[in-house]
């Protein structure tokens, strides 16, 4: 058969089983509207409320806006580490060839995300601490997640074999997960002009109702945007790989 | 923040934190926005070529649309 013929790999199984991820397509095709549906209605609900119908900060005056754009993406690049880590386990422990897909579409969102939580951490900075950069336990922790986003997409392109390029990056993944709690407890353990947390304490919120809906509908926007792009990027990372092993069994096909 | 100011410029001004807040919307819809269409301009790339790539090699999919039960033979040319 053309298949076996034409997989020099000894993983033939495994791109026979990738070849028709029939579960994946019928499920992903299921949620996309939805996903669709909840990312529109909260970006528009969260802008309106985020940018006009709040109230401003006493302290921070408007600038208290950005926390709206700036903690959703805080939360949603440690999200998507944990993403990668449970998809690196589950790919290297019960070698599930969907959990290797997930790992390596969630990497470029993950590093987006995380971009965007230093990037908008800056810009509030500046006003509000008077600095747009400190080298404090906080940003430096989250700074390191952006170089762990970077260096797992790196890994990855690095190895011509892509198991084993998974099954590095996937180690990777699972090892730097330390890097969570030290980046939630960085503004307990450490001294930091970062503030602490104010919306998930043991205690219940200490913020404004009127403060919370804008950021928790920003936060339901960002996730179901996460929600849709890794869909597309594991729909992308599936056609990749259908190509590549199609382009290797050509080649194997022409010179038997 | 000055009274005569229309209501729109008032919004945009933000409380003369405008170059804060602005840029910080910005950069976040670029940046998702771009993320978005990159990936679907790469999903439709990809996708093409896997549709070219299977018009190349129809025997994969004829063998099981047509002769399920189609030996090894029907791999070699």
């Amino acid at each position: 058969m053309a298949e076996a013929m034409a997989s020099p790999n000894p993983s033939g199984g495994f791109w026979h089983r990738l070849a028709n991820p029939a579960r994946f397509q019928r499920l992903s095709a299921w949620l996309m509207p939805w996903l669709v549906l909840i990312t529109l209605g909260c970006f528009g609900a969260g802008l309106y409320y985020g940018l006009y119908a709040s109230p401003i900060d006493y302290q921070q005056k408007d600038t208290v806006r950005i926390m709206y754009v700036h903690v959703p993406a805080a939360w949603l690049a440690m999200m998507s580490y944990s993403t990668l880590a449970i998809s690196g386990f589950v790919a290297l422990v019960w070698r599930h060839p969907l959990a290797d897909v997930a790992g390596a579409a969630t990497a470029p969102i993950g590093a987006v995300f995380t971009f965007l939580a230093l990037f908008t951490g800056a810009i509030w900075g500046q006003p509000t601490w008077g600095t747009w950069w400190v080298w404090d336990a906080r940003l430096t922790s989250v700074l390191i997640l952006f170089f762990m986003f970077l260096g797992y997409i790196a890994i990855r392109n690095a190895f011509d074999d892509q198991a084993r390029a998974g099954r590095a990056a996937s180690l990777l993944a699972i090892v730097g997960v330390v890097i969570l709690p030290i980046i939630k407890f960085s503004v307990d353990w450490w001294n930091t002009l970062h503030q602490p947390a104010s919306v998930s304490k043991l205690s219940g919120s200490s913020m404004d109702p009127a403060m919370l809906r804008p950021l928790l509908i920003m936060a339901v926007a960002y996730m179901a945007l996460f929600g849709v792009l890794l869909l597309l990027r594991m729909r992308l990372e599936l056609t990749r790989r259908r190509v590549e092993a199609l382009q290797m069994a050509r080649a194997g096909a022409a010179t038997p | 923040m000055t009274d005569d100011m229309s209501p729109l410029m008032h919004f945009f001004h933000m409380g003369g934190y405008w170059p804060y807040i602005w840029p910080a919307y910005g950069v976040v819809a670029v940046l998702l926005i771009g993320l978005l269409v990159w990936t679907l301009v790469a999903l439709k790339r990809s996708r093409l070529e896997l549709e070219a790539l299977e018009a190349l090699a129809p025997r994969r999919r004829r063998r099981t649309e047509t002769s399920p039960a189609g030996g090894p033979d029907d791999a070699q040319p």
